[in-house]
């Protein structure tokens, strides 16, 4: 199986470490014209995407770029007739996920798959067994923290750039624990949003909260935010017989904390827990499988025919839909001045 | 592989009051003088390294412990034979008396407090990594009260197959699903179709723990899950040795460290999901035993550490030990490759 990877960077080079890994898979082609030859492991260099897919006509193409491109690379290789594999957010905006879902409906036989990994994180997948199972009863709530410092050159960031990002911190990182939010809960038919640049020299927003309920009743409430100046993921998950609290994220750097799933079960009747103090399990975990998991996931998908399972287009329509909807409520608040007016 | 800390409010006497335990130490010698003589034990192998000759540690109750210079584990040896042990656990007045008396007086508190939160270790365990979990061996020593946990847990499995040399004394409720087989190693089914495997404690009191985890082994189907616990030397063991409440023969004929513990489970036939050390007395144990002795020479360390420790603190320090696995207490969770 023949793959390419267009977009070189941080996103790129991570799927090409787990593309190394899969057997019979080769990857033969990067596209990205920030970076020069010669490439790991021999791989041609186009500057040009649309030449490395017309000349090496990859099985599997993986859009790392930025997020204006993601819609019309996306689309071109499923027209093509390529299996695609892109990065979040899915776009810039609803319109973008729309149009690509558009280019995978009409393309049927290729798959199509959103790297939302942090559904893959051990201390989410054990969280996930947990809540299936059922032994903790129904959601009740769920509350999540993701935040970032910002740190050097992030107001230079393209991320920050309206037109290449599309939207502020709440599109770029805040995406995932609303992915998060829907992993559990199914669809928000309520959602509230308010976003402000508390502090930052950027056009979008550095701060962002959302609330959301579902037909069932179960709400739920983000704070993203790129001001927290200890990187923060923290998931709580209220449950009718407990919590679960999934906190840190094992990540390269490891600046998020370890990762942990702490687990408190609510005393059953007649236990001699003191009420409000019951007994709790933290869980500690020292891998993370996410990449592998969903790179893994498309490439079985394609090599059965089975149908894409995690990461959709239904998920990624799902989500920028909670975001559409508070980028529309609260539009674009102009940005902070220096002097703080 | 991931690693679990215990937070609980629970003190060792709960479960093993000082005066039961008093009793039970002395029966356990008296027993052990006529069910297992010291002129009919024969010398172990290491199990922990094999093929190295382990060096002597200490000697508890009439019976010598040696230690794997390897690993660090624990090991009786010489250890009397495994029909000896077996007629020990099943009719000796000190195994009737924590059949009776500890078991018995303290069930409401292990109950809650020791068979629950294993219960939920497993029925989440089985949730993460075998949902479709049908058929469960269990070979644990006095495994009733898991039994009735796994229930109160909300499991329930069509096949509940026990097998344990006392398995016929240990209280079973009457239950469709559950078989009751007195026997050993010998007795554990081959056909490779079990999806669950649980040994809690058992390794500890196995005459010959590598044939445990090899029957184990043998008994699940691929992908099966085993969820074992054990003593293990930790910073109780390290700490008091042989004053170490933890090494109590016979029942405790194999100590491992985390380390020996894991040479049990070679890697191209487990894969290791969990090892923790969740034990949640090392800190209060130590503390009673220094307290006890203070005017005793203890290692330096022990001193500082122990004596400067806040009289009701215990909490952060286990809370340390567990979080580097460190407690004298382990519990494993491994998958059949």
């Amino acid at each position: 199986m023949k793959a390419a990877i267009v977009g070189y960077g941080y996103m790129g080079e991570i799927r090409h470490r787990v593309l190394r890994g899969l057997e019979g898979v080769e990857v033969v082609a990067i596209a990205d014209p920030y970076i020069k030859p010669p490439l790991p492991d021999g791989c041609r260099h186009f500057d040009d995407w649309k030449r490395a897919l017309e000349e090496t006509s990859p099985d599997l193409v993986f859009v790392c770029t930025t997020n204006d491109l993601i819609p019309e690379v996306s689309v071109a290789a499923l027209d093509a007739g390529h299996h695609v594999f892109a990065e979040k957010p899915p776009g810039r905006s609803l319109a973008d996920i729309e149009a690509i879902r558009d280019a995978e409906l009409r393309n049927e036989g290729t798959k199509l798959v959103f790297g939302f990994n942090h559904r893959h994180h051990p201390g989410i997948t054990d969280a996930k067994a947990i809540v299936d199972s059922g032994s903790m009863g129904a959601i009740l709530v769920m509350r999540g923290v993701y935040g970032k410092s910002g740190g050097k050159d992030f107001e230079k960031s393209w991320r920050n750039d309206p037109a290449r990002g599309g939207g502020g911190i709440l599109l770029d990182q805040g995406i995932h624990m609303l992915d998060l939010f829907c992993f559990f809960c199914g669809d928000f038919e309520e959602v509230h949003g308010m976003r402000h640049i508390s502090h930052w020299d950027i056009p979008v927003e550095d701060n962002a909260f959302v609330t959301l309920r579902n037909s069932k009743g179960q709400m739920a409430q983000l704070h993203s935010s790129a001001t927290s100046w200890k990187h923060t993921f923290r998931l709580e998950i209220m449950l009718e017989g407990g919590y679960l609290v999934v906190t840190g994220l094992l990540s390269k750097t490891g600046s998020y904390g370890r990762e942990t799933l702490l687990v408190g079960r609510r005393p059953r009747s007649g236990e001699s827990i003191a009420l409000g103090n019951p007994r709790e399990e933290l869980t500690y975990y020292d891998s993370d499988p996410s990449w592998d998991i969903e790179v893994s996931h498309l490439v079985d998908c394609v090599r059965s025919g089975q149908p894409v399972m995690v990461g959709t287009s239904e998920d990624a329509v799902r989500v920028m839909r909670i975001v559409d909807k508070v980028y529309r409520e609260d539009p674009l608040p102009t940005p902070r001045k220096k002097d703080g007016t | 592989m991931k690693t679990t800390v215990a937070i609980q409010n629970i003190a060792e006497f709960e479960i093993r009051p000082s005066e039961l335990m008093d009793e039970y130490e002395r029966l356990v010698q008296r027993s052990a003088e006529r069910w297992l003589p010291a002129g009919e034990r024969s010398s172990q192998r290491n199990y922990f390294a094999p093929g190295v000759d382990p060096v002597p540690a200490f000697s508890r109750l009439g019976f010598t412990y040696v230690e794997c210079p390897v690993t660090g584990s624990l090991f009786v040896s010489p250890r009397p034979s495994e029909d000896a042990l077996t007629r020990y656990f099943r009719e000796a007045e000190s195994s009737e008396f924590w059949r009776e008396n500890v078991l018995g007086r303290t069930g409401g508190a292990r109950a809650e407090k020791v068979a629950g939160p294993r219960a939920e270790w497993i029925v989440d365990g089985v949730a993460e990594s075998r949902p479709s979990a049908a058929r469960v061996i269990d070979v644990s020593p006095n495994g009733a009260a898991l039994h009735a946990a796994l229930a109160g847990a909300g499991a329930t499995f069509a096949d509940y197959r026990v097998v344990s040399p006392t398995a016929d004394l240990d209280g079973w409720p009457s239950d469709g699903a559950l078989t009751i087989v007195q026997g050993g190693i010998p007795d554990l089914p081959e056909e490779a179709e079990y999806d669950v495997a649980i040994a809690l404690d058992a390794l500890n009191r196995s005459y010959d723990p590598l044939a445990l985890v090899k029957g184990l082994h043998g008994s699940l189907a691929q992908g099966g899950l085993l969820f074992a616990t054990a003593a293990v030397v930790g910073f109780e063991t390290q700490a008091l040795w042989g004053r170490s409440p933890s090494c109590l023969p016979p029942d405790k004929l194999n100590i491992p460290s985390v380390e020996g513990l894991l040479a049990l489970f070679p890697a191209d036939h487990w894969e290791i999901i969990e090892l923790s050390t969740p034990g949640m007395f090392d800190a209060e144990i130590v503390r009673r035993e220094y307290e006890g002795r203070s005017g005793e020479a203890w290692p330096r360390v022990v001193r500082h550490l122990i004596g400067n420790l806040a009289s009701t603190d215990h909490g952060a320090l286990q809370e340390y030990l567990q979080k580097n696995r460190l407690a004298s207490f382990a519990r494993l969770t491994a998958r059949k490759l």
